[in-house]
């Protein structure tokens, strides 16, 4: 087991998730991570997320810009299953498949925070 | 920003001669995009159309004002959440940062033949692609007795400017005991500023200066409203024998509206009140109907794939004006829509990728001080409309917690925060 799998298993486990849905998680992990990103695409991806999420950290929407891939991948997966919760969240991240999440995911951790 | 006609001139005179030749043997010449309306949806296509095109497009901005003030937030402003300065914006980023010309004045025709945009002023700007994006202009005749000079005196405060300002003067000069009357506008309508949020932000307000004896009456001629069950509840909680809600079905119809009276006559009853807020029924921008890119839903048909307008292949509409499907007329979704455009005329000039058109739109609503509530959805075109994802809907719950409540607002905060910077950073 990679140790993202490893580490994605401990939190799963943390937020209540049964091992069976973590383990799937995880397997989606990394064949998201392991998908080939379009540059263009993923930019043009992002500036959907850039209409809430700002490049500065200020209150209420968190800066993606500079976050790790795989805690991108995390988060929108969490999201999409409903083990976080935050209705906007929930329904951006149930209207993205694998190629999305990993555009989106390559593209933030790509950027260096507060740019 | 202001700007002499010898410099507009100058600004315009390389568009305007490259319109007057065809495109396709302008060799040396730069295509050009010009946008009309600097919002939500305007701002947004022209920054990225420039962002995104590193220079090999000419985009020229058309404002008719010198900054923009917004009209999402502009009801924190009315209950003393946010100062005008926080929600009013320049234009200088834009320009600066990414070469694009911004002209203040009001475009007020459009040659689709000649590809020229006419100033107010005389003066022309040539395209190769166009984006109009102006949103609302208001039906003064949908309510009876009410008139664009009424509007001075009764404020309908749907325009950010001078509107939501002198809306603030009459609420900050109420006293204890004077009554509001509002009259919200029939679909389809701007939103935000939701009119049921402006309420909570009223009496929110007239709450925190102690004028618990003062009312606002909603005399509305819709039988019903977004979140409706949250604001009402919201306003039992908050601000309870303060707010009146007034179905059509209960007063019966608008009959005559005395702004200098200060009455609002029904069927039910004639109300005055000391400040009456009332809001027309909407329509698209003036320059989209000179345009001739309006049906007879004063409104401007697009294609859901790229918010081509389906008159005319040169334009794009986006925002307030346009037909939009599912998506409310919000500035979320014209910052959406503009997005879309923009990827389209860059395709169009330039011939850069384009992928499938994906909107969003959430819409928050403050109801009192650290109660916030959302709506909102994914949309994609389907069968030619743009269509709301069912399975992506989503509306705040009744029964939430007071934190998460909290959370939402300061979401909205955030949202705010990075919406205006997609716009004009």
């Amino acid at each position: 087991m990679s140790l993202i799998k490893t580490m994605l298993l401990f939190s799963a486990l943390f937020l209540g998730m049964s091992s069976l849905v973590a383990d799937e998680l995880g397997d989606r992990l990394e064949k998201i991570m392991a998908v080939p990103v379009d540059q263009d695409y993923a930019e043009y991806l992002a500036e959907g997320c850039s209409s809430c999420h700002q490049s500065e950290q200020g209150t209420g929407t968190p800066v993606i810009e500079g976050m790790a891939k795989q805690r991108i991948i995390i988060s929108l997966l969490l999201y999409q299953n409903g083990s976080r919760i935050n209705a906007a969240m929930k329904s951006i991240a149930s209207s993205l498949g694998d190629e999305e999440i990993a555009s989106l995911a390559e593209y933030f951790s790509q950027m260096a925070e507060s740019e | 920003m202001n700007i002499t006609r010898r410099k507009f001139a100058q600004l315009m005179g390389a568009a305007s001669v490259a319109a007057a030749v065809p495109y396709s043997i302008r060799a040396q010449s730069k295509p050009s995009v010009v946008v009309v309306g600097g919002g939500a949806g305007g701002a947004t296509a022209a920054r990225l159309i420039a962002k995104d095109s590193d220079g090999a497009l000419d985009v020229t901005l058309v404002q008719d004002t010198p900054t923009y003030t917004s009209c999402f937030f502009s009801n924190l402003y009315l209950g003393g959440f946010r100062d005008f300065d926080s929600i009013t914006h320049s234009y200088d980023d834009l320009a600066n940062n990414y070469g694009i010309n911004v002209v203040t004045g009001l475009a007020t025709a459009v040659d689709r033949d000649a590809r020229t945009v006419t100033m107010a002023d005389g003066a022309s700007v040539g395209y190769d692609r166009l984006v109009i994006a102006p949103g609302i202009d208001f039906k003064f005749d949908s309510v009876p007795g009410y008139s664009e000079a009424d509007a001075e005196i009764a404020p309908h405060a749907w325009k950010g400017g001078s509107q939501t300002t002198l809306l603030k003067e009459k609420l900050d000069a109420l006293e204890d005991g004077q009554n509001i009357i509002m009259v919200p506008p029939p679909n389809p309508y701007r939103c935000p500023p939701g009119p049921y949020e402006r309420v909570s932000m009223m009496a929110h307000l007239l709450k925190s200066k102690g004028f618990t004896n003062s009312t606002i009456t909603v005399l509305d001629v819709k039988p019903k409203f977004s979140k409706q069950g949250l604001f009402q509840a919201g306003w039992e909680k908050y601000y309870p024998g303060m707010v009146e809600w007034i179905a059509p079905e209960v007063h019966g119809g608008i009959i005559n509206v005395d702004a200098k009276a200060g009455t609002v006559e029904t069927d039910l009853d004639t109300f005055e009140g000391a400040l009456l807020n009332i809001i027309p029924g909407q329509t698209a921008g003036d320059i989209a109907h000179a345009a001739g890119l309006t049906d007879d839903s004063g409104f401007c048909p697009i294609d859901a794939t790229s918010m081509r307008s389906t008159v005319d292949e040169n334009i794009f509409v986006v925002g307030d004006a346009c037909i939009a499907g599912h998506m409310p007329k919000s500035g979320f979704s014209a910052n959406s829509q503009g997005k879309v455009a923009a990827m389209n005329v860059r395709a169009d000039l330039l011939k850069s990728k384009v992928f499938p058109a994906k909107f969003s739109n959430t819409c928050w609503s403050l109801i009192a001080t650290e109660d916030g509530v959302k709506v909102g959805a994914q949309y994609e075109p389907i069968d030619g409309k743009i269509t709301a994802i069912e399975e992506s809907k989503f509306l705040s719950k009744g029964d939430e917690s007071a934190q998460d409540r909290l959370a939402t607002s300061m979401e909205a905060d955030g949202w705010y925060n990075a919406m205006t910077s997609a716009m004009f950073k």
